[in-house]
């Protein structure tokens, strides 16, 4: 293989290498990261079937096939596998000698009732158990998704709508600018939540409509941002450049404006994603967000609010995963505006 | 000045109609009206039917949606909102009127107190960067600024108004307000006003903090700093005078922009606290379909917001003699 030759250092790896050294804004991608594999093996952390079992002499591995079938995704031998769904087979079971089980962490699913309402934490439940003794801990294992789900996707919707809306106002000018900068100065005039009760009313309360929603209003910042970054860039030579040889005006805004204007946009849309996270549980407190028994950080948190002279140990774990939640992608967002302008950084 | 001023004056219009479209827009298209969801207790199918007929036709719902829309535009010039289409069919303004106060001397305090006191600490932390004062409050105030204002609220109410019972945290008065003495009265309202303004403030006090350091820190590298240093000036002076008048410019267009945070983030700290306000009035029109409430509400705050951006920009040309108004 030929050895690549030694070049200027790309402006994304000259971002990354000086993100690294601020531990801060570390610490904040870690536990994104953390959040992510949370939310992608919650059957593994918390379920009531066990992880890997031998039941009659034959092997199974429900958490595992439960996190292909729960997410929709399935390679073709998880379809194939042996349904194993028994419910004496459960991690309260006495096993035989000849059976053999690997039980999650938290050995409750999150939907699993008992009988033991709102009992406090305790070794058995670490979190305490809930209005219908349902285990918190695992119910925060498996609300973790809905964070991650809501602050990705949301923020994918308001990106695409953003760069393009942006891309066009900043790229165009004239008349397309003077309209466009109308219609975001009248979606800011509206506060968020207003706007996205309003549309939530009519939509059937469930995560889908919750992200489009979040996304259909938390374009405007993005947008802004992209605008002024396409203004400053379409007037450098290597627009000109690219405008001499040619080149389309959708090839030069996309392949030659957008990558350079990138960075500055992702940390609006880390920010987008913290504000996502926070919408969400707040819709979901007031009972129009997820909807119930699915567990989100929001209607655990709902259901402790509700139930503050009985249950107060049921404040706390969502209070806290939402803090930090916002905390970790703030945190991201401030890493990488500083290692985007070095200007401010010095001064930080 | 005085052109740009015109100017900005004059952009303002196009905005305010496009604010009426999207009021009108998002509130009449979506499925479900106000008779429709009054008329839906009735168990005869026929009765029922009438009811909804009769309802519209009384809110004028059976006409078309422009002609809604230029009926409407046409009362809200003359600041006639309409009649409450819930039960209680009352004048939209008499209903929001009584709920103003309550939200806006929120947003007042909580403007007031967050100035008030991140400035000095924004200013001091600047002065004393990387300080044992200055890291401890950065960072606390870091940490302050990532907390919802509901997920603060919720902790609160369980420690200061459940377990410890030392505040209350429904309502604006207590049930016997009326037989209390004028200083009990005076007292019962504090007590009521302390957690509500405590969650709505704390987010923009530390939100200013953080952008008064910087400002400061920014302000403190200039060139003029250095020199009214060497002409011998005393410090104090040349950190009120030289530095902090100077940091001031971008904290009055922030004023307004903090507006929007507030009255918005308030649906939820008013419902949870039962708080008689605006927020809360918008979220139970919204359950009930109360169009002319609800179109009412997000008109009033979104020229609240255009009015505060404006005086911003506004204020900006007056700060700064630099600003160019072209």
């Amino acid at each position: 293989m030929k050895k690549k030759k030694s070049q200027s250092e790309s402006y994304l790896s000259n971002i990354w290498r000086r993100m690294k050294k601020n531990r801060r804004c570390m610490a904040g991608l870690i536990f994104v990261l953390a959040m992510i594999g949370i939310a992608t093996f919650s059957p593994l952390l918390a379920s009531n079937q066990p992880i890997i079992c031998k039941h009659e002499g034959k092997w199974y591995f429900p958490a595992i096939v439960e996190i292909f079938q729960s997410r929709g995704v399935g390679p073709h031998w998880i379809k194939k596998s042996q349904p194993f769904n028994l419910p004496q087979f459960n991690a309260k079971r006495q096993l035989d000698p000849e059976e053999f089980a690997i039980w999650p962490m938290i050995p409750y699913s999150e939907f699993e009732q008992t009988t033991e309402y709102y009992l406090p934490p305790s070794s058995q439940h670490w979190l305490g158990t809930d209005e219908l003794g349902r285990d918190i801990a695992a119910r925060m294992i498996h609300g973790t998704s809905v964070a991650v789900k809501v602050g990705f996707i949301s923020m994918g919707i308001a990106a695409l709508i953003g760069i393009v809306v942006g891309g066009l106002a900043g790229y165009w000018g004239g008349w397309v600018d003077i309209v466009i900068s109308r219609l975001i100065e009248i979606v800011i005039c509206f506060p968020v939540f207003f706007l996205i009760l309003a549309i939530m009313v009519w939509l059937e309360p469930s995560i889908i409509n919750v992200m489009v929603v979040i996304g259909l209003t938390g374009w405007t910042s993005i947008a802004r941002y992209t605008r002024g970054e396409f203004i400053r860039l379409k007037t450098q030579d290597f627009v000109i450049a690219a405008e001499v040889v040619g080149a389309k005006h959708g090839r030069i805004m996309f392949r030659h404006i957008l990558p350079n204007a990138m960075a500055p946009v992702l940390v609006s849309i880390t920010f987008g994603i913290a504000g996502a996270i926070l919408v969400e549980s707040g819709l979901s407190w007031l009972g129009f967000g997820v909807q119930a028994p699915a567990p989100s950080w929001g209607n655990i948190l709902r259901t402790a609010y509700d139930s503050l002279r009985v249950a107060p140990h049921m404040v706390y774990p969502p209070c806290i995963a939402i803090f930090l939640a916002v905390l970790a992608y703030n945190l991201v967002g401030d890493g990488l505006r500083d290692a985007i302008d070095p200007k401010l950084r010095k001064q930080g | 000045m005085l052109t740009y001023i015109i100017r900005r004056l004059l952009l303002t219009i196009p905005t305010l109609i496009g604010i009426t479209l999207v009021t009108f827009i998002i509130v009449n298209l979506a499925p479900g009206d106000p008779a429709q969801f009054q008329s839906q207790g009735i168990m005869d199918p026929e009765v029922s039917i009438k009811t909804y007929e009769k309802l519209r036709e009384y809110y004028g719902l059976d006409k078309p949606v422009h002609v809604r829309y230029v009926d409407w535009l046409g009362r809200l010039v003359t600041l006639d909102f309409g009649e409450s289409m819930s039960t209680d069919r009352r004048p939209v303004a008499d209903k929001i009127k009584e709920r103003l106060w309550p939200t806006m001397s929120l947003a007042i305090l909580a403007i007031g107190i967050s100035l008030l006191l991140s400035i000095p600490i924004g200013i001091y932390s600047a002065v004393k960067k990387d300080k044992l004062f200055d890291t401890l409050s950065s960072t606390i105030l870091y940490a302050l600024y990532s907390v919802p204002s509901y997920v603060m609220a919720v902790p609160l109410i369980l420690l200061l108004g459940v377990q410890w019972d030392l505040l209350p945290f429904q309502g604006m008065t207590s049930d016997n307000y009326d037989q209390l003495s004028f200083g009990g009265k005076a007292i019962d309202l504090v007590k009521h006003y302390t957690l509500i303004t405590f969650c709505t403030t704390f987010g923009a006090w530390a939100f200013y903090a953080r952008f008064v350091r910087q400002n400061m820190l920014e302000v403190l590298g200039q060139d003029y700093i250095r020199t009214a240093r060497s002409k011998g000036l005393p410090e104090k002076t040349v950190i009120m005078k030289h530095g902090f008048r100077n940091s001031l410019i971008p904290l009055v267009t922030l004023m307004g922009l903090i507006l929007p945070g507030i009255i918005g983030g308030s649906v939820i700290l008013e419902v949870m606290f039962n708080w008689p306000g605006m927020g809360r009035l918008f979220f139970e029109s919204m359950l009930s379909r109360d169009y002319p409430t609800i179109m009412a509400l997000s008109f009033i705050t979104a020229c609240l917001v255009l009015l505060g951006t404006l005086l911003a920009d506004l204020s900006y040309t007056f700060v700064d003699p630099r600003v160019s108004y072209d």
